[in-house]
Parts: C-alpha cells; sequence; structure tokens
C-alpha cells in the first residue's frame, strides 16, 4: 500500500513541489502549512512520514517534531534543513528525527529520503512484527499441549495495545447461530456488546479484512454518537475468518486525542487476527464438543441412575417377593392345623356344648382365636398378592373417613382429620388406598406408646392428592430413614417389617411417591402423594353430575 | 335331622392331614352309616373302586396322587360320582377346569356349616330316587 506522508512547509511553493513529486511517485502525499496545522492533521490521520521543514514561524519543525512523536511514536521524520539551519538539523536528528534534506533538492532526492527512512519504518514495523510473533510462537507451541484460551487472549490483546498504543482492545467471538456474539477477552476501557459493535462485527464479515472507523466511517455507519459518548477518536477491526468460517472480530480503540492508526497498526492486527482466528475456531468446537460430552454423559448418568433405580425397585420387590412367598408358604402351612383345631372345636361343640357353659366359654375362645390367626394368615396372604390396580373415582376424603372408623384407635391417642373440602375426586384402587392409609396410621399409633396426637390431613399440591399422617411420637433416627421401606426392616420389637414396604409396593402401584420426614423426640411425618390428572378430574366432575359417586355428599357438604 | 338315624349311605374322605380326616369323619358320624378315610389320592381311587360311595370328600393338595388326578382317574371307572373338593388355593387354574365336575369347590379353612348344607341336600337327594340325576352345584 501506498505510504502516507504529511509535509510540512511555511513556502507554498515549496510544498506544492514536495507533495505533487511524491504523489507522482506513489505515496499518499498530503500538506500542511504550519505546524499546528499539521499537528491537527497527525491527530486524526495515519500518518508514516513527515517530511517538515524545520525554520516556520509559530510552531518550528524541532517542536512539531516533539509534539508528532508524543501522539505518534513511530512516525518517520524527515527535516527540510535551508542553508543557514544546519544547527536546527542537528537538533532534529537529536530529537529523533530519522534523516535531513537541505535545501535546495531534487524530487529525486527528496524520494531517496524519504525511502531511506520508509526503510527504517519497515525495518521498525518488522521489528514489532517479530516482537508480536515471538510470543505468538511461544504460544502456539503451548497450544499443542494445553493452551489456556483466556490466557492466550490476553497476550493477544496486551501485545496489540502495545504495538498499536490503542487504549483498549477487545475479542468478540460469534455464537453457533452466527448471530451473536460475545465479548471473549478485552483490556483497557470496557466495550460493550452493544449495537454498534454488532454493526462493526457485520461490517468486519462483509470487508474480509483489517479496516480503521474514524470518524467520517462511524458517521457513515452511524455510530458516531457511541464514538462521541465514549470518547473514541478511532477504530480498527481484524475480522476473525477461520477457514470455513467469520468466527469473530477484534477490535482496538483509540480515545481522542491519541491520534489516528497507522498501516502498521493494521498490519499487526491483520497478523494477530490470523493467529487467533483459528484458535477462536477451535475454541468454539471444542466448546461445542465439551456440550455434547457433557449432554452425553448427563444422558449416561441419568439412564444409569434409571438403571440403578429399576434395579433397586427390583431388588426390593424380589426380597419382598421372597418374603412374601415365604410368608405365604408358612401362613399356608398354618392354615391345616388351624383347620384341623377348628374342626374339633365344631365337633367337641356338637357334643358337649350344652353341658357346661365353662366348656361353652372356653370352645368360644378357642373358636375366636383360631379365626384371628385365620385373619392375620388372610392379611398376609392378601399382601403378596400384587394385583392390578384396580381404580373407581373416588372423594380422598371418603377415603380416610372409611378408614378412621376401620381402625381400633388407644384411648391415649387424639385422632385429627384435617379434610381439604375443596379436594377433587380422583381415580384410586380403594382397597389399596385403605391398606396405605390403615398402616400408616397403626404405624402412628405405635409410635406412640405413651399416648400422643395422629394428624392425617388432606391436600392438592400441582398434580397430586397428598395424603399426610403425622404423629407425636418417638419419631425415627436418621440413618434408619433410607431403609423403613425395605421389607423385613422394623426397629420395633413387635411385628415383621412389612407394613412400610407395603405401603411403598402400594403407593407405587398407584404411580404415587410417599416421603417420609422425622426427629427423633419430636414425631414422624409420612406424605403420600397420588398423581391425577386434569382429564381425571372433568370425569369426576360428571361423576358428581350423575351422583353415583361415593363422593358426591362430601363435596356437597364441602 | 339325620343325626339319629343315619340313612345307609358312604362317604369317603380323602385327606393327607390324619386330623382333618378325623375330625371331619366325627363331624359327619351321624349322618352316614359308613365313613371310609383314604390318605392320598391311590388309596382313595382304589377305595372307590372297591365300594360306589354316595359321597367323596376330597383334598387337593395331597402326596403321591393329587386330588385332581384322582378325581379324573375315579370318573373314568363312575362317571356319575359326586364329589367334593377342598382347598386352599381358591385361585388355581386348573380347579376353574374342574368346577363342572364336582358338586362344589369347598375353600380351606373350611366353613362347617356350609359342608354340613351340602351333606344334607346329598342325602336328601339320595332319600328321593326320582330327583332328577345330573343335579350339580348345590349350595355354594
Amino acid at each position: 500500500m501506498g505510504e502516507r506522508i504529511l509535509v510540512v512547509d511555511d513556502e507554498p511553493t515549496v510544498l506544492m513541489f514536495c507533495t505533487r513529486a511524491l504523489s507522482r511517485m506513489g505515496y499518499e502525499a498530503q500538506g500542511a502549512s504550519s505546524g499546528e496545522e499539521a499537528l491537527a492533521l497527525l491527530k486524526t490521520g495515519a500518518f508514516d512520514v513527515l517530511v517538515t521543514d524545520v525554520a516556520m514561524p509559530g510552531m518550528n519543525g524541532i517542536e512539531l517534531l516533539r509534539q508528532a512523536r508524543e501522539i505518534l511514536p513511530e512516525l518517520v521524520v524527515v527535516v527540510i534543513t535551508g542553508v543557514g539551519s544546519i544547527d536546527l538539523a542537528i537538533k532534529a536528528l537529536r530529537g529523533g528525527a530519522q534523516d535531513f534534506l537541505p535545501k535546495p533538492f531534487t524530487p529525486l532526492e527528496l524520494k531517496s529520503a524519504v525511502d531511506r527512512a520508509l526503510a527504517q519504518v519497515r525495518m521498525a514495523q518488522e521489528r514489532a512484527r517479530m516482537r508480536v510473533l515471538m510470543p505468538l510462537f511461544e504460544l502456539a507451541k503451548q497450544r499443542l499441549e494445553h493452551v489456556d484460551l483466556y490466557e492466550f487472549y490476553d497476550q493477544v490483546l496486551t501485545l496489540a495495545l502495545k504495538e498499536t498504543r490503542a487504549d483498549s482492545a477487545a475479542l468478540f467471538s460469534l455464537g453457533d447461530d452466527d448471530q451473536t456474539f460475545t465479548k471473549e477477552a478485552s483490556i483497557g476501557r470496557e466495550l460493550s456488546c452493544g449495537p454498534e459493535c454488532a454493526t462493526l462485527i457485520r461490517v468486519a464479515r462483509e470487508r474480509q479484512e483489517a479496516f480503521v472507523v474514524d470518524d467520517r466511517v462511524a458517521k457513515e455507519l452511524g455510530i458516531h454518537e457511541a464514538f462521541e459518548r465514549t470518547g473514541v477518536e478511532a477504530v480498527l477491526c481484524a475480522p476473525l475468518h477461520a477457514p470455513g468460517r467469520y468466527v469473530g472480530m477484534l477490535l482496538l480503540t483509540k480515545a481522542q486525542g491519541q491520534g489516528a492508526f497507522r498501516s502498521a497498526d493494521i498490519e499487526i492486527l491483520t497478523i494477530l487476527s490470523g493467529q487467533v482466528a483459528g484458535l477462536v475456531e477451535n475454541a468454539r468446537l471444542v466448546a461445542q464438543l465439551e456440550e455434547w460430552n457433557r449432554e452425553l454423559e448427563r444422558r449416561v448418568e441419568e439412564r444409569t441412575r434409571a438403571l440403578e433405580e429399576a434395579q433397586q425397585r427390583l431388588l426390593r420387590s424380589e426380597r419382598l417377593a421372597t418374603v412374601g412367598q415365604l410368608g405365604a408358604s408358612i401362613a399356608h402351612e398354618l392354615r391345616n392345623p388351624l383347620g384341623v383345631i377348628n374342626n374339633s372345636v365344631y365337633f367337641l361343640r356338637l357334643r358337649l356344648g350344652e353341658e357346661d357353659p365353662k366348656i361353652t366359654k372356653h370352645l368360644d375362645i378357642i373358636e375366636h382365636e383360631v379365626r384371628s390367626a385365620n385373619k392375620i394368615i388372610t392379611d398376609l396372604m392378601n399382601f403378596v398378592r400384587v394385583k392390578e390396580v384396580e381404580k373407581e373415582v373416588l372423594d380422598p376424603n371418603v377415603l380416610v373417613e372409611r378408614v378412621l372408623n376401620k381402625i381400633e384407635v388407644p384411648e391415649n391417642i387424639a385422632i385429627k382429620a384435617q379434610l381439604d373440602p375443596s379436594l377433587p375426586a380422583a381415580p384410586f384402587d380403594a382397597v389399596k388406598m385403605e391398606q396405605i392409609l390403615i398402616n400408616l396410621l397403626n404405624n402412628a399409633i405405635q409410635a406412640m406408646p405413651q399416648g400422643g396426637e395422629v394428624v392425617i390431613s388432606t391436600s392438592k399440591r400441582e398434580g397430586w392428592i397428598c395424603f399426610s399422617i403425622r404423629d407425636t411420637g418417638e419419631g425415627m433416627r436418621p440413618e434408619d430413614l433410607p431403609h423403613i421401606f425395605e421389607p423385613l426392616f422394623t426397629t420395633k420389637a413387635k411385628g415383621i417389617g412389612l407394613g412400610l414396604s407395603i405401603v411403598k409396593l402400594l403407593v407405587d402401584a398407584h404411580h404415587g411417591e410417599i416421603e417420609v420426614s422425622s426427629q427423633v423426640g419430636q414425631g414422624t411425618e409420612f406424605i403420600v402423594k397420588i398423581p391425577y390428572e386434569e382429564k381425571d378430574l372433568s370425569r369426576s366432575v360428571t361423576v358428581h353430575a350423575q351422583g353415583d359417586a361415593p363422593s358426591g355428599d362430601i363435596a356437597g357438604s364441602g | 335331622m339325620h343325626k339319629e338315624m343315619p340313612l345307609p349311605a358312604t362317604l369317603l374322605v380323602v385327606d393327607d392331614e390324619e386330623g382333618m380326616r378325623t375330625t371331619l369323619a366325627d363331624i359327619l358320624e351321624g349322618q352316614f352309616s359308613r365313613i371310609d378315610q383314604a390318605a392320598n389320592g391311590e388309596e382313595a381311587v382304589r377305595k372307590a373302586r372297591e365300594v360306589a360311595y354316595d359321597l367323596i370328600l376330597m383334598d387337593v393338595r395331597m402326596p403321591v396322587l393329587d386330588g385332581l388326578q384322582a378325581l379324573r382317574r375315579m370318573r373314568q371307572e363312575a362317571p356319575h360320582l359326586r364329589v367334593v373338593l377342598m382347598t386352599a388355593y381358591d385361585d388355581r387354574q386348573d380347579l376353574a377346569n374342574v368346577r363342572e365336575e364336582v358338586l362344589a369347590i369347598l375353600p380351606k379353612p373350611l366353613d362347617l356349616k356350609a359342608l354340613l348344607a351340602l351333606v344334607h341336600d346329598v342325602l336328601d337327594e339320595k332319600a328321593q330316587p326320582c330327583a332328577e340325576q345330573g343335579r350339580r352345584g348345590v349350595g355354594l
């Protein structure tokens, strides 16, 4: 590209001569007739070379050189000296000018001075490029092993900032959707991912190469207000192109008064963007891969957990089945002797019944005991028979009332029912639900040998009908809680430990859930949750209307 | 009513439990003129070959030959035999298959009143020989 050269001379003829000559030689030359004008131009335009007269009214060349260096430290400066100003030329060289050109000079002499100066510029750029590339090379080596991406981004941005003297740098990456973008890293001023940024990202994609946005371009793009608001003088953007994809953008800003970006800056950012693009894309792909991996792991975990739970359930039900079968066969074996005893009693009653009231009484006792033994056996055998759930639409509160009528409550225990009258009727297996509630109530009663209170309540929660049984009994130890639903697990002196496991089995048969919370010395609460669906409700409403459900009276009384 | 003067009726009680056999025999002794016992199906088949029992009261689950197998063999030789089965497994599928072939299937533990009602029906029928022959499903 043609280097930009700023020529400064207070003599219009010299100025004209120089700019024309340089333009003819293929440079982009601009003129200024005073030091002040030159400084103003240097602040806004990206110049590579300054050719200035030393002796000028107002700001002289030496002062211009000093101030220009502040704005653009790497500006190449060639001073033009008159016959009587050799001392000034020496001062200029001491002040950092690269070369001097004594008047009068031919266009060729001008060209060779500028070329010499530019050679120095290129060397400086080459050095800068090396400075940029060396650390990148080091990083690239690390990348083969494991590189902290964000540390790499930070290093790239730091380099860019240092080499271009920008006041802030940022790296944006484009999301998988090609629309959203994220600020991956930034240093310097706080840059937001606002609409101005979106505009720059769009333009960078279209241009496909680094570009400077100065005040003029900012106006064209409609983002100059943001420039003014944030005190930005110019922005340098470089698109990040990975093979086959636009992945993001590098962005540098300069604050007002910091001067413009030079072609060398563009070059440096272009180099950096080339290095970064691949990494950004890799990072995106890696992140995507990691996300897939996480998703896969999550699914595997989920599946594993489901399998483990299923296995646990199977073990539980197998164990229960074994226990049940054993229990049932023992119970069954007991049936025959009980049957024989029963027959004998019958026979004895036929023969002796009338003779002595005491004999009758004892025959009654034997018969009664045989009957209660048979009842235990029948209960046990019914437990084992896990049949299909036979659902009917019932008012949950009616269920509770039925159960309360059935159970025997010791005198030192009070049972309170807190029934939500607004509960809908829902499909339950009445026999199994009653069994669940009876077992839990008996459990609560047995937990309070010294007496106490049981509260049985019903409620409705998001898709569930809940039955809660809360006692003020002994409570259970935390280490026992995970086992209470296992068959044969019991903390009681009496009982074989089937009650709660049967409850769990029956709740499972309803696709329900059971929760327990307990504190030693405080009491225990079981909550049985049975799912219901809206369609169940609408059905139950129909049943209500027909008046043939047992729930009708309760719904009316609620 | 049959207690005082048993009709010349015969009963075979088949059960592997001696207690069950004995108590049933004692309870029913007033109803029959002869009550025999058998401890398994094989013994029952043999005895039924020798005596034409008016009623056979037979357990289903027994060693050697069970009640259902014994029933099948007895039927081959005496198709009109009156049999009442007793079982503690009332939901067995193979029981459903013979329901039509027997007078009744009584679940254990036995309801003795029901058993006695059944026995009375059988004896009444025997006392009125004109009554139709193929009557089934009495009582239960």
